[in-house]
């Protein structure tokens, strides 16, 4: 009981009255086993819940991700016309960043050796 | 580190349970089953909470604002089912060979009457601190209201029983 009436003995008396009377049944030791036995399965019982419930909701969102995946635009192929367009303005930037090579020159020395031998072998 | 848990588990239940059980019981009305249930769902949160928790005091005042938030919490479900709390059916009907004589059933029907006649936070309050014993502050703690306010709860349910069971006290004197 409370510390808080010693100074009053009727209260004091009247809530210890209601403190022995107002009280539930003592536990055997069948019950306290019972009970043991009932909490242990409904702390299983959340873990299942638990499990079930991040299941559910990994599944949902998979679903979710699939769902909103297929709703999404895919890119098409352009149309010809548009296509051969986008194709020469590619080689058109790419002349003007490269431009052809010149045709390769032998210097005159080995100019003429060379004009030799295509003589020599009768061409 | 699962088996020291569960042992530590095992412990606490063995430690807290009658007290827990018999809290419920008062502050739901003498309804056994109910108060069967709110301890267990009580100590199913602390279950999942216990690792947190090493003092032995701090953790007795943290299991006993679980404890009251689950008995709030019932309470809140059974307005909505318009379950009555306190009728006229004796309260924990099942019989136990293995306890102790009990007192009059009558006598007990009046005082749950009475007590269910408190508002709720004057029935926890006295429930808490003068049925239970614990200090304001530990009552304070479990109830999430402020000292001052617990103080104010116990006077007016005081009061209240006071000339609700004037007749109590002297016949004790007898």
């Amino acid at each position: 009981m409370s510390d808080h009436l010693r100074g009053d003995d009727h209260d004091a008396q009247l809530v210890r009255q209601i403190a022995e009377s107002y009280r539930p049944r003592e536990l055997s030791p069948a019950q306290r086993v019972a009970f043991r036995t009932r909490l242990d399965a409904r702390i299983r019982g959340r873990a299942r819940l638990r499990l079930w419930i991040a299941g559910a909701a990994t599944t949902a969102v998979a679903v979710l991700v699939v769902l909103v995946r297929g709703t999404l635009p895919v890119s098409e192929p352009a149309e010809p016309g548009v296509q051969e367009a986008a194709i020469d303005a590619e080689e058109a930037l790419l002349a003007f960043a490269s431009p052809a090579p010149e045709p390769e020159t032998l210097p005159a020395d080995y100019q003429a050796i060379d004009d030799l031998l295509l003589e020599g072998e009768g061409v | 580190m699962a088996s020291d848990l569960e042992q530590r588990f095992d412990v606490f239940v063995n430690a807290h349970r009658d007290r827990a059980l018999r809290i419920a019981w008062r502050l739901l009305g003498g309804d056994a089953a109910a108060a069967e249930d709110v301890a267990q769902e009580a100590f199913v949160r602390a279950y999942r909470g216990l690792g947190r928790f090493r003092g032995e005091a701090q953790l007795a005042t943290w299991f006993q604002r679980i404890l009251v938030n689950e008995v709030r919490r019932h309470q809140r479900w059974s307005v909505l089912r318009r379950v009555r709390q306190t009728d006229d059916r004796e309260p924990d009907a099942v019989a136990d060979p293995t306890s102790e004589v009990r007192p009059d059933p009558a006598l007990r029907r009046r005082i749950g009457a009475a007590l269910a006649a408190l508002p709720h936070g004057q029935r926890e309050a006295f429930v808490l601190v003068h049925l239970e014993g614990l200090t304001l502050l530990e009552a304070a703690s479990a109830t999430g209201r402020a000292v001052g306010t617990m103080k104010s709860h116990l006077h007016r349910a005081l009061t209240t029983l006071r000339s609700r069971l004037a007749d109590l006290a002297p016949e004790e004197t007898r």
